[in-house]
């Protein structure tokens, strides 16, 4: 399964995969289609299913930042071929306002926003749901910049390994050296969103800023909201099996491999940083899961699985990783997000993380004053 | 360590058997008692991992379920069958159903004999009528064993368990017993639990009948206890019989009775479950026997 790059996508994965995607686009439920053989070779980016008492229908989707006319007839030509198979184009973006609906509705594409409207065309369904407001154009709480899936949250993520920025440049720079690339890609992170994520974590009062320079001033309201604001990262696939390989190959083997991050988990390397022990299982994140089963020659199985892959293109599972000895493990403050939303042993562990991490962050910020 | 009333006497069999140079192979609920009892030692020793992370206990029985060789009946002449028949007598067991089961003198403890169904070459000498098998030409001293088609697998890998105990007499006994594999174990307990579910409700609740039901949750038990060695020669032994019929039968009825949570077979183990206090995860053990099994 390729890499979520498209934020849209991730977004879309992440409202019908939690609690409230009964009511994402209510009545009408959605359900993605995982199958890789439905996935991004016939001009859409994912199968959708939608469902109504008895009646369903599937879509082809395409998700999209922005779009125009041109680009919604493309995305139309291109699912000709799908249509045979019963799969309607549906357009997929942040927001769709009554205009918008309008020109979908003549150009006989459905589509769909992440805030609840869209429009839903079939020979026998049509649903057009209106009125929901961008939450782009709300005044953003500044809870948002904590949220784990959330690019923006690389930004108070660095604050945990780092307390003083002469420039806010110099702040996405060090996310940048704190991300995992591949292939040289664009990384998704950009100056804006640094600014925006840097004027709300100085609202929170978690960093202070003089002239041009940003400064850690809570390390302990900032570990609190980013334990408060996490939820495990939204998985497009997930493997669990079994490869004859020992960990050590299993690693030389993704080094090796191009294109694909792979990093353990949180609870993975929790052993590293706590009391809590090893699995047997080697649990990693990993952005294209079929490539790395294939790569190291993995089957599944139940039975004494020793390989557990979650395929997520979050960025703050793979933001500040440490490679030791060609393993990758997952950043102290990953582990303390995961074991502090784990079991009592896990949460346990994790108060001792937490105030280990807290007493370094503020000798570095009390360093820093001096 | 626990033991069963009926374990002296298995012990005497045992030796007497190994001596004789008849090598058993204890199955039903006496074999699965045996396993469970080697696996928790495992366990406790070596920190054997087992498939489910809780292990359900096995049943108490009285009963001694053993699987011959066919060899007993094929070799020779009929002196095979005369020496095991004149061994039982020694042990003073007598015929209870002719021949093929023996009860002891002065107990309740009795013996059923079992074997797999013969093959082509051994039905030269070999006779099979209604599921009993026998030599066609027998000796003054009879004897039959139950023809079973679905332990087809009886003969693969037999599992080599300690025995240490007492025989009624009190002698020590420091020797091995013999089980089935868990994938010919596996394969009876689907038949046994697929006959039970086959059964109209009415016959299921006579009194006979309903002892059927403890099948199902062997099968649970079975699955529990086997480890990542087992589980690779379960997968081994799957490939090397994915040809005979009588697999593919097994396989059918896997799908019928243990498919989902909600088949047939998985209620009876839910029932089972419930009647004995035990924990289990039947999602789980679908999805594995599925996996097995597919």
């Amino acid at each position: 399964m390729a890499d979520l790059k498209n934020p849209i996508e991730q977004e879309l994965y992440r409202a019908l995969a939690g609690e409230g995607s009964a009511d994402f686009f209510r009545p009408v439920r959605f359900e993605i289609a995982t199958s890789e053989a439905l996935r991004g070779d016939g001009g859409f980016d994912g199968v959708l299913t939608a469902r109504w008492r008895d009646r369903v229908q599937r879509f082809g989707f395409q998700c999209k930042r922005t779009w125009s006319q041109l680009s919604m007839q493309r995305f139309k030509k291109s699912m000709e071929g799908a249509l045979k198979g019963g799969l309607l184009p549906l357009l997929v973006t942040s927001y769709l306002s009554d205009g918008q609906l309008d020109e979908l509705e003549a150009a006989e594409v459905s589509g769909i926003d992440l805030n609840g409207n869209g429009l839903l065309l079939a020979s026998d369904l049509y649903v057009r749901r209106t009125g929901a407001k961008d939450r782009r154009k709300v005044d953003m709480p500044v809870s948002t910049v904590y949220r784990s899936w959330k690019v923006a949250s690389l930004v108070p993520r660095l604050f945990v390994a780092e307390v003083r920025f002469p420039t806010v440049q110099s702040v996405l720079d060090a996310c940048h050296g704190r991300m995992i690339r591949v292939n040289g890609g664009e990384p998704l992170l950009h100056l804006s969103t640094v600014s925006k994520a840097l004027t709300l974590l100085e609202k929170d009062l978690v960093v202070g800023r003089s002239g041009r320079e940003t400064r850690l001033l809570d390390p302990e309201r900032l570990l609190a909201r980013l334990v408060g604001a996490y939820r495990p990262p939204v998985a497009t696939a997930r493997f669990v099996g079994r490869t004859r390989l020992p960990a050590a190959q299993v690693w030389e083997t993704l080094r090796q491999l191009r294109g694909v991050r792979a990093v353990t988990t949180g609870r993975g390397t929790a052993p590293r940083h706590t009391d809590l022990a090893g699995a047997d299982l080697l649990q990693l994140y990993v952005s294209d899961a079929a490539q790395v089963v294939t790569a190291v020659a993995a089957t599944a199985t139940e039975a004494f699985p020793n390989l557990e892959l979650i395929e997520t293109g979050e960025e703050g599972v793979y933001f500040d990783a440490r490679d030791d000895a060609g393993v990758v493990w997952a950043s102290p403050l990953q582990t303390l997000l995961e074991i502090s939303a784990g079991g009592a042993r896990e949460v346990e562990a994790a108060k001792a993380l937490r105030a280990r991490m807290l007493m370094q962050m503020q000798g570095a910020t009390r360093h820093v004053k001096e | 360590m626990s033991f069963l009333i009926v374990e002296p006497y298995l012990v005497e069999l045992v030796r007497r058997m190994d001596t004789e140079g008849f090598p058993l192979i204890v199955a039903g609920g006496l074999g699965l008692h045996l396993k469970r009892r080697w696996v928790r030692q495992q366990v406790l020793d070596h920190g054997r991992e087992t498939l489910m992370a809780i292990v359900p206990e096995a049943r108490p029985t009285k009963d001694i379920d053993v699987f011959l060789r066919m060899d007993v009946f094929v070799q020779g002449e009929g002196e095979h069958v005369e020496r095991f028949r004149r061994a039982l007598e020694g042990l003073s067991y007598e015929v209870k159903t002719e021949f093929f089961q023996f009860s002891k003198r002065d107990t309740d403890v009795s013996i059923d004999l079992h074997t797999r169904m013969p093959n082509q070459q051994e039905l030269v000498v070999v006779k099979c009528n209604k599921q009993r098998v026998g030599r066609k030409k027998q000796p003054s001293l009879k004897l039959h064993a139950y023809g079973t088609p679905e332990a087809f697998a009886i003969d693969d890998k037999p599992q080599t368990l300690p025995l240490i105990g007492e025989d009624p007499e009190g002698q020590r006994f420091e020797g091995h017993v013999r089980v089935p594999h868990p994938f010919a174990a596996l394969c009876m307990k689907i038949q046994a639990a697929k006959d039970f579910e086959d059964l109209s409700p009415a016959e299921r609740e006579d009194e006979e009948n309903a002892k059927g039901q403890k099948h199902a949750f062997d099968l649970y038990l079975l699955l529990a206890m086997l480890d990542l060695q087992e589980v690779d020669e379960i997968r081994e032994l799957v490939r090397s019989h994915a040809e005979n019929p009588l697999f593919a039968g097994i396989r059918t009825g896997r799908r019928e009775i243990f498919g989902v949570p909600d088949s047939p077979g998985c209620r009876t183990i839910r029932k089972e479950a419930q009647r004995l206090g035990e924990r289990i995860e039947l999602e789980r053990f679908t999805v594995l026997l599925g996996e097995l099994f597919a």
